[in-house]
């Protein structure tokens, strides 16, 4: 029975994700990654919510919540559901199981089973995640009690809470709390990375030769990260996942469902990790932009800026407010910048960017402030270099032993970008020679002779 | 093409790796990068040569509940990190043999007390025992467990555990021998030592 709380709440995400998107962006493809975002995030709002008014949880709460959606949601039709990246065109044919999706697989069924064994676990599943899912699991909320007291420092009590939330309901109400449901729930969130950074490559105007390699090839980077850095039960493939799923927005700015993908990824950066509220900012920033006409005014910019911000809002609000009501902000997070720490590191940065975890492919960021030459990625390009720039903004500033700092922690914060980076090399290679050869990817296929290529984004409007 | 045959070879080298740290049980350390390990110091000693031997004496007590508690193993007097492993608990991981053993240990104070139950958490044996703390809180979610930092007076509090090595102290009851440390009552309304009541 411990192994249907997981399965359960997944399914009721997927449910909620997809009931929201067809009722408030009516017009926004879903794909599976988006809606279990979606469902993810509507979930941690409502969550949030009972414990600013002092309710209990309950591990019933998700299903009702879906059924409740779905039952508000039930004249609405939306957009065929497809399994990915209906976003920019792609037809299903496209996009069904091919040999790049079964090797994805393969890394995904490989580090789950690592995973669930015990075997590949990070510390801060012990430390942070899965300490927190437990007790809240048990407390029937947030437990202010752990997240108070100062020694509770390696909790990062300042943190935002959906994985806890997600781990927390995954335990299966009056069962042995137990590893295995919670690290299968951790995993499901890295299958969702996984597919979407598929969505993100087949809006990249590669060939469907290049997009499988490229897929097959970044999966298995990625997966081979996961096992160094021992990712199941962390936080960062969220991040990581909220970002791919920007990426088709911020490369098609004014595309269908552009607006609502934006606003989901940001909300799940922001409800992920501290580090995710700034990549939220720099999307939803990114992508008003973006999507600026040349002679718009810029408070109409602005305003196209908040009214995709409201989810983003939604869970961030009440996040600081019960951190800053409870002093839980760590004194550890804000320091005055000291430039004399940032050169003390830079050299420990340097090794990261070559160092065996990455294999030498982290310096795949270096090539972001060419990616601002390239058109159409300029902007997805901007909101990396800009998270890029904060991670190291935060390197010289915490008041804490900052090289030690790097060495834990930056490898780690990399794999938030690197996916979003590699996708973005990918296609800003594939966009210039096909340029130079004087037909585009993604033109060739706007005139319809796509039989070898994805698509290249829908025309704006 | 041939990106996608070196990302697999890399991908299937690590999977065996994070197998054979396992199969090599506590002697696996982290799969945290090589050079930032080297760089961290935060691989523990090699382990001595009698830990496989204190290793499996655990686990046949561990079989058999009739037995005493292994840290008899270590003395009257002892130190049960003896026996569970000189390794820090920031570098243990679910399947340590420490957490095994953590975990009966603490299925044992879950029987001894009561749901509503505070618990003082102290471990002497190590600089910092915040880790360990973590690793007990998430074990027994079921009890609220309190830092001895964060309690200096111990008010409020039912039990007292000390991981590893017993305590000394006025307040506290006769001891409860466990498989990791030792459980104490804590007598209300008594001074500590050099207070006045």
């Amino acid at each position: 029975m411990t192994w249907l709380a997981p399965l359960l709440l997944l399914a009721s995400l997927a449910v909620l994700g997809d009931a929201l998107l067809r009722r408030l962006a009516a017009h926004a493809p879903r794909s599976l990654p988006l809606t279990l975002a979606a469902g993810a995030v509507a979930l941690h709002a409502v969550l949030l919510a009972l414990t600013l008014v002092g309710l209990r949880w309950h591990w019933a709460m998700a299903p009702a919540l879906a059924f409740a959606a779905l039952l508000w949601a039930r004249r609405r039709t939306g957009p065929p559901w497809a399994p990915a990246a209906v976003v920019e065109g792609v037809t299903r044919r496209r996009l069904t199981f091919d040999w790049s999706a079964g090797v994805a697989a393969g890394v995904w069924a490989a580090i789950a089973g690592l995973a669930v064994r015990g075997w590949l676990v990070n510390p801060d599943f012990v430390y942070h995640w899965g300490l927190k899912a437990r007790k809240f699991a048990v407390a029937g909320g947030l437990d202010f009690a752990l997240l108070g007291p100062p020694s509770g420092w390696h909790l990062h009590p300042d943190y935002p809470t959906l994985l806890p939330e997600l781990l927390a309901l995954s335990t299966w109400p009056g069962g042995k709390s137990v590893e295995g449901p919670l690290l299968l729930c951790a995993m499901a969130l890295f299958a969702a990375f996984l597919l979407a950074l598929r969505e993100a490559l087949a809006v990249a105007g590669l060939t469907v030769f290049a997009r499988r390699y490229a897929y097959a090839a970044i999966a298995l980077v990625c997966g081979t990260f996961a096992l160094v850095a021992e990712l199941p039960g962390n936080a960062d493939p969220l991040v990581a996942w909220a970002l791919l799923l920007a990426v088709p927005a911020l490369l098609a700015p004014a595309s269908p469902g552009a607006a609502a993908r934006v606003a989901v990824a940001a909300a799940l950066a922001a409800s992920s990790k501290i580090e995710g509220v700034p990549l939220a900012c720099f999307v939803l920033g990114g992508w008003a932009l973006a999507a600026r006409a040349p002679a718009e005014p810029w408070r109409r910019t602005l305003r196209g800026g908040l009214a995709v911000a409201w989810p983003f809002a939604a869970v961030t609000i009440p996040w600081l407010w019960i951190n800053v009501a409870h002093h839980l902000f760590s004194p550890q997070n804000s320091g005055t910048f000291d430039f004399e720490r940032f050169r003390g590191v830079a050299p420990e940065l340097g090794r990261v960017l070559v160092g065996g975890a990455w294999s030498g492919l982290a310096l795949a960021v270096l090539a972001l402030p060419a990616l601002l030459l390239w058109r159409r990625g300029r902007w997805a390009a901007a909101v990396c270099l800009a998270q890029l720039a904060f991670y190291l903004w935060v390197y010289a500033t915490a008041p804490v032993d900052s090289l030690r700092y790097v060495q834990w922690s930056f490898s780690r914060l990399l794999f938030h970008l690197l996916p979003a980076v590699f996708v973005l090399a990918i296609a800003g290679a594939a966009d210039i020679l096909g340029d130079r050869r004087g037909s585009s990817p993604g033109s060739s296929i706007a005139r319809g002779s796509d039989d070898e290529r994805s698509p290249a984004p829908a025309a704006p409007g | 093409m041939l990106l996608v045959a070196w990302a697999a070879w890399r991908f299937v080298a690590q999977s065996w790796a994070v197998i054979a740290a396992h199969r090599a049980g506590d002697e696996r350390t982290d799969s945290v990068e090589p050079d930032a390990r080297k760089s961290t110091d935060r691989l523990p000693a090699a382990a001595p040569s009698g830990e496989h031997a204190d290793a499996e004496r655990a686990r046949r007590e561990m079989a058999d509940p009739g037995k005493p508690p292994v840290v008899e193993a270590a003395g009257e007097q002892g130190d049960a990190t003896a026996t569970i492993g000189p390794l820090s608990p920031e570098i243990w991981r679910l399947d340590s043999r420490a957490v095994r053993i953590l975990r009966r240990c603490l299925n044992q104070v879950q029987l001894a007390t009561a749901a509503d139950a505070t618990i003082v958490f102290a471990a002497p044996t190590f600089d910092d025992s915040s880790f360990a703390f973590a690793w007990v809180e998430y074990l027994l979610p079921e009890r609220r467990f309190v830092l001895r930092a964060d309690l200096a007076d111990w008010r409020g509090a039912d039990w007292l555990l000390s991981y590893g090595s017993p305590l000394v102290d006025r307040r506290l009851a006769a001891g409860q021998r466990l498989f990791c440390g030792w459980l104490y009552a804590v007598e209300p309304g008594i001074p500590a030592a050099g207070e006045t009541k």
